[in-house]
């Protein structure tokens, strides 16, 4: 069913005089499951919402050229992710740059959160997942939060479904260590 | 099995101290955030696609109208610069100082020979307190080993050569002899005169004048 009212976004986004309706319909669709993933990778809204414009921007100057060889879902994350790792490798230079550490950076940025609580669980298992190297903390966040098969992760991060199962089995018990510890 | 179920299986296995389901997003979004998302974004994309270039097109036009543009430079600077440059060129040349060479390389000539007397000096004395080297030169080998020894050595060593080469000469004058035994004298003579052999030989020692003899 979602995959054919993709399709008929798609149908709609081609024809110029409905481009800009199914544009919307397709951002309404899938930009709060966009943006949780950006969100949990890079913390803070600005950066969150700076990344999801440029995801979405690219998005528009590439929709035509979409082959339906995946699911539309699947494409969207994968220019989502690679936007995020890039952010992230750039984030990480200029923390070098100015002699400082990114992984601490990203962890004080979660702890600069006005609503930040250590007791609460939601926000030690977030704290716990800034622990994660960023591409471990890529398919955690899709397994975990997205509950995304294996099959489309292999898709998204162009990874063998081996790997990305024994990447989600180290994540997830490095995460429960940290939270039994803290 | 649906595929929630089968990740909170796969939890269960890995991790089971993780929560599963996964609790909610703690974060906090700007209220209105994604209601208001799609405007904005199509608002950008507009700009982006269709007025960025227009206005993109509209400079380029206004550039070739107007070289440079927006820049804009002092009235007549074209005009006046060839001048300018001109007149700097010709004030630069007149006011370059001169330099005073001849001073300069005497000074550097007077430096090069010190050095090189410098350089031959500590050269030849070097040379005058190395110590010969026996080991490679023969020479030197032959002198060491003669300033070893004593002199009354070095006499009965010559000594004993002189007797040795007696001898010599003793054996030869018998073989000698034992060759020529059949052979007329005054044919030995008539060829040592036909080969001027017999001058040189009475010019040389007593030995050799026996042979003859």
């Amino acid at each position: 069913m979602a995959d054919q009212s993709d399709n008929e976004i798609l149908l709609r986004f081609r024809v110029p005089a409905t481009r800009e309706a199914a544009f919307t319909d397709l951002l309404k669709k899938y930009q709060e499951r966009l943006y949780w993933h950006i969100r949990r990778l890079v913390v803070t809204h600005e950066d969150s919402n700076d990344l999801l414009q440029n995801v979405w921007i690219r998005v528009w100057n590439a929709l035509d050229k979409f082959r339906e060889e995946s699911q539309l879902y699947t494409w969207l994350y994968r220019i989502a992710t690679n936007e995020c790792l890039s952010f992230i490798e750039q984030q990480k230079k200029k923390a070098t740059l100015h002699l400082s550490d990114e992984e601490n950076g990203m962890e004080r940025q979660l702890k600069a959160d006005p609503h930040f609580d250590a007791q609460k669980l939601e926000w030690k298992l977030q704290l716990a997942i800034q622990q994660l190297p960023e591409k471990q903390r890529v398919v955690f966040s899709l397994r975990y939060f997205d509950e995304m098969p294996y099959e489309e992760m292999s898709k998204v991060l162009e990874t063998s479904e081996g790997a990305l199962k024994a990447s989600y089995h180290h994540a997830a018990k490095k995460i429960e260590r940290f939270l039994l510890d803290n | 099995m649906s595929a929630q179920q089968h990740t909170h299986n796969e939890l269960a296995s890995h991790a089971p101290g993780l929560p599963s389901p996964a609790p909610a997003m703690p974060y906090a979004v700007p209220a209105g955030y994604f209601e208001q998302l799609p405007a904005t974004l199509l608002e950008r994309i507009r700009l982006e696609s269709d007025e960025v270039p227009a206005l993109l097109t509209s400079l380029k036009e206004k550039n070739s109208q107007q070289p440079g543009w927006p820049y804009q430079t002092p009235a007549g600077y074209f005009e006046q610069t060839p001048v300018t440059v001109l007149a700097n060129k010709a004030t630069a040349v007149t006011a370059a100082p001169v330099i005073a060479l001849r001073k300069r390389s005497l000074f550097r000539y007077a430096v090069a020979a010190a050095v090189l007397v410098s350089i031959f000096g500590v050269g030849r004395w070097y040379q005058q307190r190395a110590v010969p080297d026996i080991e490679t030169d023969p020479v030197n080998w032959v002198r060491h080993q003669i300033k070893k020894e004593s002199t009354e050595k070095i006499d009965s060593y010559i000594n004993g050569s002189l007797i040795e080469s007696t001898d010599l000469i003793t054996e030869h004058k018998q073989e000698i002899a034992l060759l020529t035994k059949d052979i007329d004298e005054k044919e030995i003579l008539n060829l040592l005169n036909e080969t001027d052999l017999l001058a040189a030989t009475t010019n040389e020692s007593d030995g050799s004048q026996k042979i003859i003899n």
